[in-house]
């Protein structure tokens, strides 16, 4: 193997993105321009005594010896630079070093957000009764197998065409997005489109799942699934395209800022169950005679804690996954604004906090709504936690706590059975987050325009009616087709044996007697 | 509420002036909301206490 980085004469030496440092009988630098701005040239300083002079050296990947010139005019130190050289690394290398540096981030944050999807069937099979539990997991499982292929096919294609509205455009990223492109596949010049993708596909099972706790117990394997290809294959990467990046028509014309998807993820996944529940309608024995509200207990409240211990953990990586990384300047948003990273663990964690607090005062201590809040909480500083102070961000995950709690109550009195109180977490810390952004953060420069309370309100209704219309048409046409819903007397007997012929939960003492 | 410690874009993007976040320019702010974040911590460990043993009743 040769050796990359330093020659034996260097005491230290370093990549760290596009810089190498190194030591040799004095500092030697060596700085190239990185990914970002192109491999042009390699400049040398030496910082020792006495004047120095920089020297440029023009890049060629061609030439025999790439150290071809290298040379510092220092008349104290006559020996040619090139007799102490330190470095064999080309600005090739460091670019390549820094691709890879960046398709393993991604990799990676997707890998993490995972966690969401195993967190999401483990809390909606504590939630869910006895008897449904493995309809109920199977369908999370399911969910991520059925967004995968169709995002592949026509989602991805979607976000890179409708930035201006309902007319799609057609360029090179377009192009590129189609899944029989070059990009779209093992490609040794492109090894970031596939990560990126995955991201992408990654909040698109988030999207997905969002809706899968609020309708258990009744819908149908096939028309869940299908709505659920649609929220998370057209419906939430069409609203990402209108606002969740820098050609966004939202984003350029009104200065909609949403950073972690609040809008685009959260609410319209929200929107859309809400169309879909009130055509599906509650769970036999929800409500009385009179309507009035009734207790259905989860089976198992400490396994819908862990589930959302793990969505809590997978968050982290989706917000990671919502950065940009490039290998020179800072962190950028989507809308390619300066971020940290940083921020992310101040202000989501105090999000979290927050909302995990404020939902437990205004629940009274409630063990389901309170672990509910603290996803509320995290939820609510999602707009705007690339600028909040992470004081700010407490408030606005307490506020968005007791807004979850709030908002899910007055849901289950008007007859809307939210099985999880996904409406209620998603959908009212979504849109508190954007309303929040635009109360609490206005006045950020983004490039032409400035983040602004109308354009926030303008987009909390665009998030609405894109999740709303889908989902309440499409279920409609499901119910009177008869393929939405259940018949009651497989609701009634639980949809593990009625649709899977297995019992998928047998308490401790039948197992025993069924063993013998 | 303009919270945001920069006017124009330029400053914004040259990351030379450090601090981005809300209210930075008016540290009042920032000190009445950390106030009022240890307020509320205080109502939640009272409320814990409130809410302790409705088991009982």
């Amino acid at each position: 193997m040769p050796k990359r980085w330093a020659e034996p004469e260097a005491d230290r030496a370093f990549l760290c993105g596009v810089q190498v440092s190194g030591t040799a009988r004095g500092a030697v630098r060596v700085e190239t321009g990185g990914l970002m701005t192109g491999c042009k040239s390699i400049h040398i300083h030496a910082d020792q005594e006495g004047p120095a002079t920089p020297t440029s050296v023009p890049f060629s990947p061609l030439a025999k010896n790439r150290w071809p010139a290298l040379s510092c005019a220092r008349p104290r130190d006559p020996v040619p630079i090139r007799k102490r050289r330190v470095f064999s690394v080309t600005p090739d290398d460091i670019e390549l070093f820094a691709k890879k540096t960046i398709e393993t981030f991604y990799f990676w944050t997707g890998v993490l957000m995972w966690l969401i999807h195993a967190g999401f069937m483990v809390y909606e099979a504590g939630v869910t009764r006895r008897k449904n539990v493995l309809m109920t997991m199977m369908k999370n499982l399911l969910t991520c197998a059925v967004v995968t292929p169709s995002f592949f096919l026509f989602g991805w294609w979607i976000y890179y065409a409708f930035p201006h509205g309902i007319l799609p455009i057609s360029n090179a990223l377009t192009a590129a997005a189609l899944p029989w492109s070059a990009h779209m596949g093992p490609n040794l010049q492109d090894n970031i489109t596939g990560v990126f993708w995955f991201a992408f596909l990654l909040f698109s099972f988030t999207t997905a799942s969002i809706m899968s706790g609020a309708v258990i117990e009744r819908i149908q394997l096939g028309a869940y699934l299908f709505l659920a290809m649609v929220l998370g294959s057209v419906v939430w990467i069409l609203a990402a395209a209108w606002g969740w990046s820098d050609t966004a028509w939202l984003y350029t014309k009104f200065g909609f800022h949403d950073w972690g998807a609040g809008g685009c993820v959260h609410t319209v996944a929200a929107a859309f169950t809400f169309g879909v529940l009130l055509n599906l309608g509650a769970r036999i024995g929800k409500y009385n005679d009179r309507g009035d509200p009734q207790v259905i207990l989860p089976h198992n409240l400490p396994l819908t804690m862990l589930g959302l211990m793990l969505i809590f953990t997978g968050f982290y990586a989706f917000y990671a996954a919502c950065a940009v990384f490039q290998t020179t300047g800072p962190w950028m948003s989507i809308y390619l604004t300066p971020m940290t990273l940083s921020s992310l663990a101040f202000t989501v964690t105090m999000g979290f906090s927050g909302g995990a607090m404020g939902a437990f005062i205004a629940s009274r201590g409630e063990p389901y709504w309170t672990i509910s809040g603290g996803l509320a909480g995290m939820i609510s500083i999602a707009s705007g936690l690339d600028v909040y102070h992470p004081g700010l961000g407490y408030l606005i995950g307490f506020a968005g706590g007791m807004i979850a709690v709030r908002f899910g109550n007055f849901l289950e009195r008007r007859g809307i059975d939210d099985a999880v109180g996904a409406i209620a977490v998603h959908g009212g810390a979504g849109l508190w987050s954007m309303l929040a952004m635009g109360l609490f953060a206005s006045g950020y420069p983004q490039h032409d325009l400035k983040t602004s309370l109308g354009g926030q309100l303008l987009g909390m209704l665009i998030m609405v009616a894109l999740g709303f219309v889908p989902g309440y048409l499409l279920s409609l046409i499901l119910k009177l087709t008869n393929r939405l819903r259940v018949s009651c007397e497989d609701e009634l007997k639980g949809l593990d044996i009625a649709e899977l012929g297995i019992e998928g939960v047998v308490p401790a003492g039948e197992l025993s007697l069924a063993n013998d | 509420m303009n919270s945001s410690p920069f006017r124009l874009w330029e400053e914004f993007a040259s990351g030379g002036a450090g601090a981005i976040y809300t209210f930075f320019g008016t540290p009042w702010i920032v000190k009445g909301i950390c106030l009022l974040v240890f307020a509320l911590i205080v109502w939640f460990l009272l409320s814990a206490y409130r809410f302790e043993g409705r088991g009982r009743t």
